[in-house]
């Protein structure tokens, strides 16, 4: 530290201090100052701060600015980093990023996959309940009336429900009474010596 | 013997919880984007600008934490990520740098409101303003590596190694433009009152 030429004035810039244990009146200089607000006073010089009021104040009033510019600045960043997302804003993009999308296109095909089924089976049968033509498999119960008139031109719910076990009767009839043999398709019974011969024709060959 | 492995231990229990610590994104978000974000925020001069480097910092630190070796503080750390991002963002935008900065400008004038109520009365709230404004004015006359160093040491409080580490200059030269910072901010200071 450079104790150079006395400084009676404290304001005046560019002078030091020297032989600060004879003269107390000799003051820091600009450059001390800037070590004291660095924490790199020599000893001699932190006696004479401790000492002399008015390097005492230059320091302080360095200090208390630099201080206020602090705490002004990190309220400042406070109040707008809290209005600031989190680290969901980072996170798709730094790991889930393809994840996400998948699940996103996964969870798309799985509600496409419930909806259009149900879409496409209800257009038929409004468009024929539109047409008048009665929907031969619609249940009464899947019938969703409209604007309160139940079952426009089908009659009753329970002469829907008649008609329809009339037709699941029917069904189940046809389907017990349909030809379950080879002979009743048509089809010959296929003797088993022909069977070995076909089989030692194709051995031979 | 014994003191040594001890130290070993120590230093590897430190660098496992700091990695954890990184690992948790929301945690590190919430503990450092305030102190972050003023530094970059009064580094470029900023505020809109500030937030998307700040971001960029956290995303960096978060897909490179597995390189975090514990050598430093998870902020110095950050604050060195950050200032790579600043000096890449000056070299972009070298000409219209401070031009742009003038249309988002940091505005602290309204910031003392947010100050502790108990701990200041209005009119401290008010002083307390008007010198952190002198303060934010004489920034902007700064070299970026000077007003770089300085918002280091006197808003982020770190010491000569970590500004050092975090700038990767030598410690006399960060000492340099730490001196040549405060004289010019002490003398526009003085002059403004």
């Amino acid at each position: 530290m450079n104790l150079n030429r006395p400084n009676p004035n404290p304001h005046e810039p560019e002078t030091a201090m020297a032989q600060p244990s004879a003269d107390r009146f000799i003051h820091l200089s600009d450059d001390q100052l800037d070590a004291a607000l660095l924490g790199e006073l020599g000893a001699a010089e932190r006696r004479h701060l401790e000492a002399c009021a008015p390097c005492a104040a230059r320091v302080a009033e360095l200090d208390s600015a630099l201080a206020d510019f602090r705490s002004v600045t990190l309220a400042w960043s406070e109040r707008r980093s809290a209005t600031l997302p989190l680290g969901e804003g980072l996170r798709p993009r730094v790991r889930m990023a393809r994840p996400l999308a998948w699940a996103m296109a996964a969870s798309l095909a799985l509600l496409l996959g419930l909806v259009a089924p149900t879409a496409l089976h209800r257009q038929p049968v409004q468009s024929a309940a539109q047409a008048g033509i009665p929907a031969p498999m619609e249940t009464a119960a899947n019938e969703i009336p409209t604007n309160g008139t139940p079952n426009d031109g089908a009659g009753s719910p329970d002469e829907q429900i008649s008609r329809d076990n009339q037709m699941l009767g029917a069904i189940d009839r046809e389907l017990d009474a349909s030809a379950t043999t080879p002979a009743a398709l048509g089809l010959q019974p296929v003797a088993a010596e022909r069977i070995s011969r076909s089989h030692a024709a194709t051995l031979r060959d | 013997m014994q003191l040594a492995l001890d130290a070993a231990m120590t230093k590897l229990h430190a660098a496992a919880r700091t990695a954890s610590e990184l690992d948790d994104i929301d945690a590190l978000v919430r503990t450092y984007r305030p102190r972050l974000l003023r530094f970059v925020a009064f580094s470029i001069g900023d505020a809109d600008l500030a937030e998307s480097i700040t971001q960029d910092c956290f995303l960096k630190a978060y897909n490179g934490r597995e390189s975090f070796r514990g050598d430093c503080s998870v902020n110095t750390w950050l604050t060195s990520i950050a200032v790579n991002l600043i000096r890449d963002q000056q070299r972009l935008q070298k000409f219209r740098f401070w031009r742009h900065a003038r249309a988002t400008a940091v505005d602290i004038g309204d910031a003392a409101s947010f100050l502790p109520s108990h701990e200041s009365s209005p009119e401290a709230r008010v002083l307390a303003r008007e010198k952190a404004q002198q303060v934010q004015a004489a920034l902007e006359t700064l070299s970026p590596n000077q007003r770089t160093v300085f918002l280091m040491r006197f808003a982020e409080e770190m010491d000569l190694a970590e500004i050092a580490a975090a700038t990767r200059m030598p410690i006399n030269t960060v000492k340099t433009h730490l001196h040549r910072a405060l004289k010019s901010v002490r003398s526009q200071i003085g002059s403004a009152q």
